[in-house]
Order: structure tokens, then C-alpha cells, then sequence
């Protein structure tokens, strides 16, 4: 691979690995990091045969990783809260409804910056990078019952911070 | 939550606005470059590596098949091209080079030590056997040699 063909690979992967990153990461200089660690690691495993939608895959897939393999060793806060206070709190149930005007998608990408980091990782992986509860399981080490709590007290508490904003 | 649930998959990719810092290509484009060397070297090193095994195990077939035939000089200076080829390999690693020069110097080659009355053909026999040896020893050196 030439110089050249290196800068074009960059440019077309960069930013939705980036993005991905930065979701999980909230940290420019981290998810910079991860985001170059990631497009290297395609461009050294020989594995440059695979179509673009399977490339496209693959670095999403290895990016999620890495960054919350970043996440785990940063140790500031718990990745994840304990179940068991999840168990506690209270969840009204809430939707848009029919015909409601839904918000746009800036002010979700805010909101969804402002929950906390485990239903944030969550809803991230769940609903914008589309992984099953399964694969959230195998990559985070936690078990399915958990993040479906997360997931489903995070939806709720972001539909308030949505409503709030209104 | 199903309706915002729905309308965030299908709008997921509009979240992908913020762009790379803008030094990152660059520091991108060093990493890769850095990577690309060292893989390189490394591809080097193999060559290196397995253009010496072969020269080494092409050096301890069976002589006559050389065509080195019962010719006792040829015996001796195709040993003398391997010892050659080995000292060039180890000039980095002072251990292997210490080990082959106690292993390759002879005081008097036994070569000159070949009393006269033997035939041409016995003395070509006595150094492939002699030479071998030594090359067999040449080349456990040379798997040792650090680079």
C-alpha cells in the first residue's frame, strides 16, 4: 500500500471510527487514539480483501473494543453500575406518541451525552451502533439482564432529559 | 420507547458530525509509515535469514554431489567459502563470533598436515569428513546469531 492509498483509507474510515470512539470515550484525544490504533491494526492484518461493507464492519466491530477496553482502564468511575441499584430505582414508562414530533438528532446526540456513562455505553451500543444485547455482553463482561436494565432505565431517563429540553 | 427507539436507528448515521483532530492524519500517516518500516526489516531479516540457511545446508550436502569429485583443494576452499559466508553473518554478534573464530582457526589446516602418500582421493575423504564436522558446528552457531 502506497502513501496515498493509505490517506484515502484514512479519509473514508476516519470519521465514523472516530465518532464511534468518541461516543464511548467522550475524550477527543483518547478516541483519536483508538481511532488510529484501529485503522492500523486493518491496514497491518492483511485483511484489506474484505469489501467495504465487511471493512466497514470489521473497524466498527474492533473499534467498540478498543475503546472500552480504554474506558475499563481509565478507572475514574464504574463502567457499569451495580445491578442491584439499578434494580431500585424507579422507571416510569414513556414514548413519543403517534404524530408527536420527534427531536431532532442533534439534540438526542446531547442528551445522550449527558446520561451517565453506563446507560450512555448502553443506549450507544444498543441503538446507534446496532449490537444485540449478546454481543454487549461478551464485549463488556456483563451479564444480559443487566444491560437490558441499563438499557431500558436509560431510555426512559433520556426521553426526560429529551422532554425537559422541549 | 419503541418510536424514539426506531427513529434513532434510522437516523444513527447523522450522529457521525464530529470530525478528527486535525493533526491526526498526520500522526496517522507516521504510525503507518513507522509500522511499514518495521515490517519491512523484518521481511529483510527472513530473506537474510533463509538465504544463509540455504547457502549453509547447500554447503553440507554430500561434497561430490558439488562436483568437488576426489580433488582435496576443491574440499578445502569450499569450506573456506562457507567459513567465509558465516563470518559475514556473525559480524554483529560478538558471542557467535567468538565461537566460530575458536571453532574455524586452525594453528595449521589439516589440509598442509595430509601426509603426501595418500592418495588424492583419500585425502578429499578424510577433509569432507573433517570439514563437515566443522561445518555442522558452523551452522548451530549460526542459528544462535542474534540480529
Amino acid at each position: 500500500m502506497t502513501r496515498q492509498e493509505a490517506t484515502a483509507f484514512y479519509r473514508i474510515h476516519s470519521v465514523p471510527v472516530y465518532n464511534t470512539a468518541l461516543r464511548i470515550l467522550r475524550d477527543e484525544s483518547d478516541a483519536a487514539e483508538v481511532m488510529q490504533d484501529t485503522l492500523l491494526r486493518y491496514l497491518s492484518g492483511g485483511i484489506r480483501s474484505q469489501s467495504p461493507a465487511q471493512a466497514s464492519a470489521w473497524l466498527r466491530t474492533t473499534c467498540i473494543r478498543k475503546a472500552i477496553d480504554r474506558l475499563r482502564s481509565r478507572k475514574k468511575d464504574p463502567v457499569f453500575l451495580d445491578a442491584d441499584k439499578l434494580m431500585d430505582e424507579e422507571i416510569p414508562a414513556a414514548d413519543y406518541d403517534e404524530g408527536e414530533a420527534m427531536p431532532d438528532m442533534d439534540r438526542i446526540r446531547r442528551a445522550m451525552e449527558a446520561l451517565p456513562q453506563p446507560y450512555s455505553l448502553v443506549l450507544n451500543l444498543s441503538l446507534i451502533e446496532g449490537l444485540s444485547y449478546g454481543q454487549i455482553a461478551e464485549m463488556t463482561g456483563q451479564k444480559e439482564v443487566t444491560l437490558r436494565s441499563i438499557c431500558a432505565r436509560g431510555k426512559q431517563k433520556l426521553i426526560k432529559l429529551l422532554r425537559n429540553h422541549e | 420507547m419503541n418510536r424514539l427507539e426506531d427513529y434513532i436507528r434510522a437516523n444513527a448515521s447523522q450522529l457521525d458530525t464530529a470530525l478528527p483532530p486535525s493533526e491526526a492524519e498526520a500522526r496517522f500517516l507516521e504510525r503507518w509509515e513507522a509500522d511499514n518500516k518495521g515490517k519491512r526489516r523484518k521481511i529483510y531479516y527472513f530473506a537474510f535469514s533463509a538465504a544463509a540457511a540455504v547457502a549453509l545446508l547447500l554447503a553440507l550436502l554430500p561434497w561430490n554431489s558439488w562436483g568437488l569429485g576426489n580433488d582435496p583443494d576443491a574440499v578445502y576452499e569450499h569450506y573456506l567459502a562457507a567459513v567465509a559466508d558465516a563470518w559475514e553473518l556473525v559480524s554483529y554478534d560478538e558471542e557467535a563470533a567468538a565461537m566460530l573464530g575458536s571453532l574455524t582457526q586452525e594453528a595449521i589446516p589439516l589440509r598442509d598436515q595430509l601426509p603426501d602418500e595418500l592418495s588424492s582421493r583419500e585425502q578429499a575423504a578424510i577433509l569432507r569428513s573433517y570439514y563437515g564436522d566443522l561445518l555442522s558446528g558452523v551452522d548451530k552457531i549460526m542459528k544462535t546469531v542474534k540480529r
